[in-house]
């Protein structure tokens, strides 16, 4: 029996003619039901770009005053949709609910008024998104440039709900039409911000600019139907490398794709991390939040960290004792940070173990009998990582023990998101090979789950600016510029009237 | 056992004991007996086993710690101490890429009573040198899986080991309350065995063929086998290309000189493999039309051979009385519903055994006549639930991942947690009147289900038309 509904939201339209039934992938055998995409499709794509231009008689200023509002709206104590948006949260996702309860009630803070402006600013510029903006070029002419806004699909990821959030805001930042499609391990969250919106504005334009839908992910049927030029400009797909791999093949001339795959981030921390004990602890706790902050379920989270320790003996127990402080801190985490994945990797244990069997070449620091609580902290007793990389979740990290810290840029690759580094100067040392390698992002030890909050870039690249078209209106004058079916005297006339 | 055989076991391993010598049991002395003696037996035999095995392995030692297990009560005691299937792959894998078979070897100890402190390792390039020189200088039998991961799992049988293997191998074709045929052993008839895969190699099927040699073919000539040698360094080496292929990053692939010689001849001979396993059908049936023999392979291979040898007109190829074994090849659904009947009729056997095991087992469990596999006494299979890995009942009809502790493994822990997908029935009696639990035809893994949409999952082979793969092993 379908323990939620999860309705279809088609631009301002709530749709609840539940017939097909889902498995939660988060709740082991628990299911949803909702509204079959496919008897919707004609309704849920946007038959002309023409659709946007509601959007266009509004100012940002309204843009803002509305996102304000819809913050305030999405308050743990008073919103049932958001109420059960957490709950479900709670049941689905991998997140500890001290943690959910911290990002239900922080995340909508992004909409506030004055964050909204920085963001646009920051990642685009308010001037382009509100009108023209004209740059003159040194022969007289000038060009105009305009960010318009597009239609687009959102593929968006369940691991951590507040990606929900992230979506609105670049969609309404942008002026553009978006149809979400939500994971199935959270399809609920985007949904409650939807209905909202229409419980507070249901006439708005940015109401009418948001559809929600759940399909499976590869269901050809409807995405054939969907990902068509005349129907969408772009795809925004969060995700791994299979989901990914999969979308592109819909990909030709009139459809981007603004891709956000899966990343993995690391932390480097210099010998400087040791040069007293109190420096130690003191590290050692911030790296314990870029590793289990957010359960270590979000990208920006630490896996494998490196340390400056050196790799003789003494070298080594340096790291050993780091890699116990780190494992420490993690149980001491604030509950809003950490608290503990919901489920534990089976095959990730299982991997544990054999670990713990071959101590000349590991050590794993945990609590045996709560092991799939507290996590763990792998100290690899030579300088390599462990052979799993991809699987460490659930708040297990791998110490690794360096000579030379820039030694692990080696192990930089496209993938690297976030690179927390201590010290400060030597994150300036590294950033410029760092960025090189692929790492994206670098930031202070302690600081990886809180990120940006949006006003930098993303993965390397900028999603904002991608899900804009950009329209030129090139200016010219023919008494200035001289043009092509003009004959030399004319052009000369010309010229000697401008000398 | 042959002369050459026990020397061999008694100058250098341990000897085969009571619970290894089970697989010699009649089978109407392995499957009568009722549950309750069968799980006292099965107590007993475990805290022996786990008695014996504690103070010699290390990592049972450690494992035993972390779960705070200090003596074995009842059988689902043992369920915390069984390792996770990854365990024999848990090695660092730059011990392989760097030629560190030293610590490669002293990892390998820890899983192991066979003392290798003396071996010398030094002089190894690659692991088939690094096995081959464990076999010479040791009774250690290691047996490495086909690394789909990219990662070899070594598991380290012994000479004891790979001889219950075959001796339970080859005892499918024994009836119960029936008349049979016994093969294996001093004084059985012998016949000519024909069993289209690679004859060279460090897997499970490569150390039984010096035994059916011994044991079973009338002399070494008459083993009928592909003449291709399977390369733990080119299996493993395919394995991370396709890994790396899954993920689309062949970055960090780099090959020698050597490697890329190698791996083009590897592709080369799989690209044949299939057709020279039908001209093979064409070389042997000069020798052996019409007489009596026992025939083996994959079922997909048996398949493939069938429909090509059908189509060329070939049909009953051989004698009466001859018998056949088949297990696995449905991997991908690649078999027929009809697959056996084409089989039949092309080979003329009507007879074929079917049995279900794995790299993992020492036992093997033949298929019962109402075609479920009956789990021997020396076998003691548990379900786990797949995502908590709790123990489920061990009553009833119920599916789960299979674990079980091998009473047949001597010289390493039996202990181990599968990723097959199994419904036991635990107590329903059989109707051919074999008791004890039997499991369910329908095995399927869970890797993909369990784990999830996102993770890599793994074509069969490598593929060949990627241009990163060509550029790497184009000639320069």
């Amino acid at each position: 029996m379908p323990t939620f509904k999860v309705p279809l939201i088609i631009r301002g339209e709530i749709i609840e003619d539940y017939d097909v039934e889902f498995e939660n992938r988060g709740m082991t055998g628990h299911l949803f039901s909702t509204p079959s995409v496919k008897k919707y499709i004609n309704k849920l794509v946007a038959k002309s770009p023409v659709i946007l231009e509601d959007l266009y008689r509004i100012s940002f200023d309204e843009i803002c005053d509305y996102l304000d509002e819809l913050k305030s709206r999405l308050d743990l104590d008073t919103n049932v949709y958001w109420r059960e948006a957490f709950e479900v949260a709670c049941l689905s996702s991998n997140l500890s609910r001290g943690v959910l309860e911290a990002i239900f009630r922080n995340s909508p803070s992004a909409l506030a008024r004055e964050n909204v402006r920085q963001i646009a600013e920051a990642r685009i510029g308010i001037d382009y998104l509100e009108g023209w903006v004209r740059t003159s070029l040194r022969d007289g002419r000038a060009i105009e440039v305009r960010a318009v806004g597009s239609r687009a699909v959102h593929v968006i990821a369940g691991n951590v709900p507040v990606v929900p959030i992230t979506t609105l805001l670049r969609n309404a930042m942008t002026r553009s039409d978006a149809i979400v499609k939500t994971p199935s391990n959270d399809p609920v969250t985007m949904g409650a911000i939807a209905r909202t919106m229409i419980e507070m504005a249901p006439d708005h334009p940015l109401t009418r600019h948001l559809s929600v839908a759940y399909w499976k992910g590869g269901d050809e049927e409807v995405e054939e139907a969907i990902y068509r030029p005349q129907h969408i400009e772009r795809i925004v797909a969060w995700g791994g490398f299979a989901s990914i791999k999969h979308i592109t093949k819909y990909l030709q001339p009139g459809i981007d794709l603004i891709p956000l795959e899966p990343k993995f981030s690391t932390t480097l921390i210099g010998k400087e991390a040791l040069a007293d004990d109190a420096t130690m602890r003191d590290v050692a706790r911030r790296a314990a939040a870029d590793m289990g902050g957010f359960d270590q379920e979000a990208c920006s989270n630490a896996r494998v960290m490196f340390l400056e320790s050196g790799t003789d003996d003494e070298g080594i127990a340096a790291a050993n004792k780091f890699g116990q402080l780190v494992f420490e801190a993690v149980q001491n985490l604030p509950l809003s940070t950490s608290g503990g994945p919901l489920r534990f990797d089976p095959v990730l244990k299982g991997e544990l173990e054999s670990l713990s069997h071959q101590d000349d070449f590991y050590r794993v620091f945990t609590d045996w009998p709560r092991v799939e609580r507290t996590g763990a902290v792998i100290v690899s007793q030579f300088p390599e990582q462990v052979d799993f990389p991809g699987l460490l979740y659930g708040r297990v990290a791998n110490i690794v023990p360096l000579d030379n810290i820039e030694d692990a840029l080696d192990s930089f690759s496209a993938a690297t998101k976030a690179a927390g580094v201590f010290p400060d100067d030597l994150r300036t040392r590294l950033r410029d090979k760092g960025a090189l390698m692929g790492g994206q992002n670098f930031i202070p030890v302690g600081y990886a789950i809180v990120g940006s909050g949006g006003a930098a870039p993303s993965d390397g690249i900028e999603p904002e600016r991608r899900m804009c078209r950009w329209a030129v209106d090139l200016r010219a004058d023919p008494q200035v510029n001289p043009g092509p079916w003009m004959h030399s005297e004319e052009i000369a006339e010309i010229l000697a009237r401008r000398a | 056992m042959s002369e050459a055989l026990q020397q061999e076991v008694s100058t250098q391993a341990p000897e085969r004991d009571d619970l290894s010598n089970m697989v010699d049991l009649s089978s109407e002395e392995l499957f009568s007996m009722e549950k309750g003696e069968l799980e006292a037996f099965q107590l007993k035999a475990l805290q022996r086993r786990f008695g014996e095995l504690l103070p010699q392995l290390k990592s049972v030692r450690t494992q035993a710690q972390i779960a705070n297990i200090t003596q074995i009560n009842a059988l689902e005691d043992v369920v915390p101490l069984l390792f996770s299937d990854s365990v024999y792959k848990g090695y660092p894998v730059s011990l392989v890429e760097k030629a560190q078979f030293g610590r490669l070897t002293q990892w390998l100890g820890g899983y192991t009573t066979i003392d290798l402190s003396a071996a010398d390792v030094s002089h190894c390039e690659g692991v088939d040198s690094w096995i081959d020189t464990l076999d010479a200088q040791t009774p250690l039998r290691i047996v490495h899986t086909s690394g789909t991961s990219g990662k070899l799992s070594f598991f380290p049988r012994s000479t004891i080991e790979i001889f219950s293997y075959f001796r339970n191998y080859v005892k499918v074709h024994e009836g119960f309350r029936a008349p049979g045929i016994r093969l294996g052993h001093p004084g059985d008839e012998r016949l000519p065995w024909v069993s289209p895969v690679p004859r060279r190699g460090r897997q499970m099927r490569h150390r039984c063929f010096p035994l059916m040699e011994e044991y079973v073919v009338p002399s070494p000539d008459q083993l009928y086998t592909l003449d291709y040698e399977v390369s733990a360094d080119l299996v493993s080496l395919s394995g991370r290309i396709r890994i790396a292929q899954a993920k689309g990053d062949m970055s960090k692939i780099a090959l020698s000189e050597a490697q890329r010689v190698a791996l083009l001849q590897y592709m080369a001979d799989l690209e044949k493999r299939p057709a020279d396993a039908t001209t093979f059908y064409d070389a042997v049936l000069e020798k052996l039309a019409g007489r009596r023999i026992v025939a083996g392979g994959y079922a997909n291979l048996l398949q493939e051979i069938s429909l090509s040898g059908l189509a060329k007109g070939m049909r009953n190829i051989f004698g009466d009385g001859s018998i056949g074994q088949t297990g696995g090849g449905n991997k991908e659904g690649a078999l027929r519903p009809d697959w056996l009947d084409l089989v039949k009729e092309f080979t003329g056997i009507q007879s074929w055994a079917r049995n279900y095991g794995m790299s993992e087992m020492v036992t093997i469990m033949p298929m019962g006549d109402e075609g479920w596999y009956h789990v021997p006494p020396h076998l003691i299979p548990f379900l786990l639930d797949p995502t908590t890995g709790a123990v489920l009942p061990r009553e009833g009809v119920v599916t789960g991942r299979l674990a079980f502790y091998d009473l047949l493994a001597q010289t390493n822990w039996g202990g181990i947690i599968s990723g097959d997908k199994v419904t036991i029935d635990w107590d329903t009696p059989s109707p051919s009147g074999r008791k004890g639990p039997r499991v369910r035809a329908d095995i399927t893994r869970y890797s993909a289900e369990v784990t999830g949409e996102d993770k890599i999952t793994c074509a069969a082979t490598i593929d060949q038309t990627d241009d990163a793969l060509k550029a790497l092993l184009a000639a320069g």
